[in-house]
C-alpha cells in the first residue's frame, strides 16, 4: 500500500511538472521555443535510455523490467501532463 | 501518517487540475494563479512521495525486527525442549541403573569403594581360618594339588596377603633369591589370576 502511494506520487509529480512546462511555454513565444527544445532533448535522452538499457541497468543495479517500467511511465506522465494543460 | 499522505496526494491532484480547468488562461491574474498552483502541486506531490518512502522503510525495518524476535523465541523454545528431553532421559536412566552416576552428562557405573572391598574380604575371615588344622606344607617346586588351590583361594578371600599365604601354605618366607619362594609365588599368582579370570570371587 505504502509503495503504491509512493509510486503514484512520483507519477503525479511527473504529470504536474510537464503541465508546468506547458504553462511556462504558454507565457511567451521565446519560452515556447525554450520549452520545446527542452522537451526535444528529453525525448532524445529517453530514446538513448532504451538503446543503452543494458549498460544503465548494470550501473544503476536495477532489473531491465523495472528500467522499462520507469521509461514508459515517464513518457506517460509527460504526455498526460501536456495533454491536461492543452485540453484545459 | 497515512492520513497526512493521502491529504498531500489529494491536495496535489486538486492543485493540478482545478486551476487549469476553472480559471481563464487569457487573464494574466488567472495565469499567475495557475502557475503558482502548479508549483504548489509539484511541491505537495514531492513531499508525499518522500513521506511514503520514509514510511515504507520504517515498515520494512519493523517487519525485520518482528521476524528476528520470532526467530529468537523459536530458538529459545527449541533449546528448552531439548534440555528438558535430556533431563528426562537422564532421570529414566537413573531409575533403570541406580548405581550409576552422572559424569560429564553421561551415566557411568559407580566404582566400588575400597573400604567396601576390604569389608567384603574380611567377612570370611571371621568365620573359620582358611588353613586347615594340622596342615602340612606343600612342595613349592611341584604343581599345587586341588586342596592347595582351595586353601590359597580361601586365604585370598580371608584377606591374607601374598607373603602370608605363601608362608602358611608352602612354609617359605619372603626372599628375593630363594628359588622355592619364586616358585611358590608363581603358583600363587597363577591360582589367584586364574580364579579371577573364571569370574570366581577372590
Amino acid at each position: 500500500m505504502t509503495k503504491a502511494v509512493y509510486l503514484f506520487n512520483l507519477f503525479l509529480c511527473g504529470c504536474v511538472t510537464s503541465s508546468l512546462l506547458g504553462w511556462l511555454a504558454s507565457l511567451h513565444p521565446k519560452a515556447l521555443s525554450s520549452v520545446s527544445a527542452l522537451i526535444a532533448l528529453l525525448v532524445v535522452v529517453w530514446g538513448a535510455c532504451w538503446v543503452l538499457d543494458d549498460t544503465l541497468t548494470s550501473r544503476l543495479n536495477i532489473t531491465p523490467q523495472d528500467w522499462q517500467a520507469i521509461l514508459l511511465s515517464s513518457l506517460l506522465a509527460l504526455l498526460l501532463g501536456l495533454g491536461v494543460f492543452l485540453c484545459s | 501518517m497515512q492520513l497526512k499522505l493521502l491529504t498531500l496526494t489529494g491536495t496535489a491532484l486538486a492543485l493540478w487540475l482545478v486551476p487549469l480547468y476553472a480559471l481563464d488562461k487569457t487573464q494574466p491574474v488567472c495565469k499567475g494563479i495557475q502557475g503558482a498552483s502548479l508549483m504548489a502541486a509539484v511541491a505537495c506531490a514531492g513531499t508525499a512521495a518522500k513521506l511514503a518512502a520514509d514510511l515504507r522503510d520504517s515498515e520494512a525495518y519493523q517487519a525485520a525486527q518482528r521476524q528476528v524476535a520470532i526467530e529468537d523465541l523459536q530458538d529459545e523454545l527449541a533449546t528448552e525442549a531439548w534440555v528438558s528431553q535430556q533431563q528426562r532421559r537422564l532421570e529414566a536412566a537413573k531409575l533403570l541403573h541406580p548405581a550409576s552416576t552422572e559424569v560429564g552428562g553421561e551415566l557411568v557405573e559407580t566404582p566400588p569403594n575400597l573400604h567396601q572391598l576390604e569389608a567384603l574380604l574380611h567377612q570370611h575371615s571371621t568365620t573359620s581360618p582358611p588353613i586347615p588344622v594340622e596342615w602340612e606344607f606343600a612342595d613349592p617346586l611341584s604343581p599345587p594339588s586341588p586342596l592347595v588351590r582351595g586353601v590359597i583361594i580361601a586365604c585370598k578371600r580371608a584377606g591374607w596377603s601374598q607373603s602370608k599365604t605363601i608362608s602358611a601354605v608352602w612354609g617359605v618366607e619372603k626372599s628375593g633369591s630363594d628359588p622355592r619362594y619364586k616358585a611358590a609365588r608363581h603358583w600363587y599368582l597363577e591360582i589367584v589370576d586364574g580364579a579371577a579370570n573364571r569370574g570366581e570371587e577372590v
